[in-house]
């Protein structure tokens, strides 16, 4: 398996628009009276934990979306991620540092939400891929590809469920009529279609 | 019944809801992650809202704005220290092993861009040997990756010389492989390679590398042991 998901021959200019050499992170927008004291800046650190916090939490929130699949659990774990790092998170480590710090709270944060929730790992974070996918971030516009080849390799029914449910956003009960089964042949169904489809994703790895 | 309980997983999923705790089966996990994979994959949905971002900034602001100044000052010091640790201490110390302890100064070369990039010695002020491996497990030609709880890197054993080299990209921080075929460090981030004596093979982006800081290391009575500074 190739270590870098990007194509190894384009590799990542340092003047991509989200990466830190392009755009060192901007001073706080309203920095606080009593946060005034000043720190020596190079180009890839942070001046200070608002600047941090400003330049990752897009990032971070992303990351934490796409293995909770919903907003507020998102936001709270977001939310746990920074209360949590950056209390022992020194501002002169430079950015790649800070990122990792938080990638490896996030991991820890992540873990013990399914273990409190659900009494088991759902999903997770992997320390190079994600750091990867933080430093730059993946296209938005990628995502809908991905579903569509997933759906598109599904056997039929599976694929029409799914699509109803997810990208059509019909209630369990609207696609059983569009599929012309009932309600709980319609639960089966998304079941197993979202099986099938967990273990296409998995191969597609 | 429990396939009702996955569907109200599914449709919390769907309506962007918290879903309620339940015991899953193993085939609903597998399930359930590709639910969570297909709902983050619309357009749009895993961007944060701006009154989240804002909202989190001033809550962020409250607990830590006055914490890190004071941090300035070494006389409040010690009360803003224990408010800032409270309860934080477990996850700390499993963040601590991706290796921030790393200076800053060990990264890329000065920024006045005259410094050259010049290997040097990863040594903590208040370090402790830890031992990484048994030295028969790194016999002559072998690389082993190592992680203690503050520093993450690989012992190489060159003809039965033992040497130590930080883990750690000096581009960005990314964590390095052991690229075996090849005989050599890559960061999997932006396409740079370290040679297994820390020196910069390749680099595919602009600007001066850094080679790569050395560790201490021994080998005492059967151990290797790195020098690097205790847990957090």
């Amino acid at each position: 398996m190739p270590v870098n998901d990007d194509d190894p021959s384009e590799p990542t200019p340092m003047t991509n628009a989200t990466g830190p050499a392009a755009s060192p992170p901007a001073p706080p927008v309203r920095p606080l009276g009593t946060i005034a004291h000043l720190h020596s800046v190079g180009p890839d650190r942070y001046p200070d934990w608002e600047s941090i916090y400003l330049d990752n939490v897009e990032r971070l929130y992303r990351v934490m979306y796409s293995r909770v699949g919903n907003r507020p659990d998102a936001e709270d774990l977001t939310a746990e991620v920074f209360r949590t790092a950056l209390g022992p998170l020194r501002v002169s480590a430079s950015i790649g540092e800070v990122r990792a710090y938080l990638l490896a709270t996030a991991r820890t944060v992540l873990a013990a939400h399914w273990k409190r929730r659900f009494g088991t790992e759902i999903t997770s974070i992997d320390m190079e891929d994600d750091l990867a996918s933080l430093n730059d971030p993946p296209a938005e516009s990628d995502a809908p590809q991905r579903v569509a080849r997933i759906l598109a390799a599904l056997p039929e029914r599976y694929g029409r469920i799914l699509e109803l449910r997810f990208l059509q956003s019909y209630s369990l009960r609207e696609a059983a009529r569009a599929m012309n089964v009932s309600l709980s042949n319609a639960k089966v169904l998304q079941h197993r279609a979202l099986r099938r489809a967990a273990q296409l994703a998995e191969e597609a790895r | 019944m429990k396939s009702r309980r996955f569907s109200a997983f599914v449709d919390a999923i769907l309506g962007n809801r918290r879903p309620r705790r339940f015991e899953p089966r193993a085939e609903d996990a597998d399930a359930m992650r590709a639910a969570i994979e297909l709902r983050a994959s619309q357009p749009g949905a895993t961007l944060p809202s701006p009154e989240f971002v804002a909202d989190l900034h001033r809550r962020l602001a409250d607990e830590f704005g006055d914490a890190h100044a004071e941090a300035t000052e070494p006389i409040e010091r010690p009360v803003s220290r224990r408010r800032v640790l409270q309860g934080i201490t477990a996850v700390a110390a499993a963040a601590a092993a991706v290796g921030v302890v790393v200076d800053r100064e060990l990264l890329n070369p000065a920024d006045d861009g005259k410094t050259t990039a010049t290997a040097k010695s990863l040594e903590p002020d208040h370090g402790t040997w830890q031992r990484v491996a048994a030295t028969a497990d790194v016999p002559p030609g072998e690389v082993t990756p190592f992680a203690t709880a503050t520093t993450v890197g690989f012992v190489v054993n060159d003809g039965g010389n033992l040497r130590a080299l930080s883990g750690v990209c000096t581009h960005q921080g990314c964590l390095l492989k052991h690229n075996q075929a090849d005989g050599r460090l890559d960061c999997p981030c932006h396409r740079a390679a370290f040679s297994l004596d820390g020196d910069v093979l390749f680099q595919q982006f602009p600007g001066t590398l850094a080679p790569l800081p050395t560790v201490k290391v021994r080998d005492r009575d059967g151990n290797v042991e790195v020098y690097a500074p205790p847990p957090v």
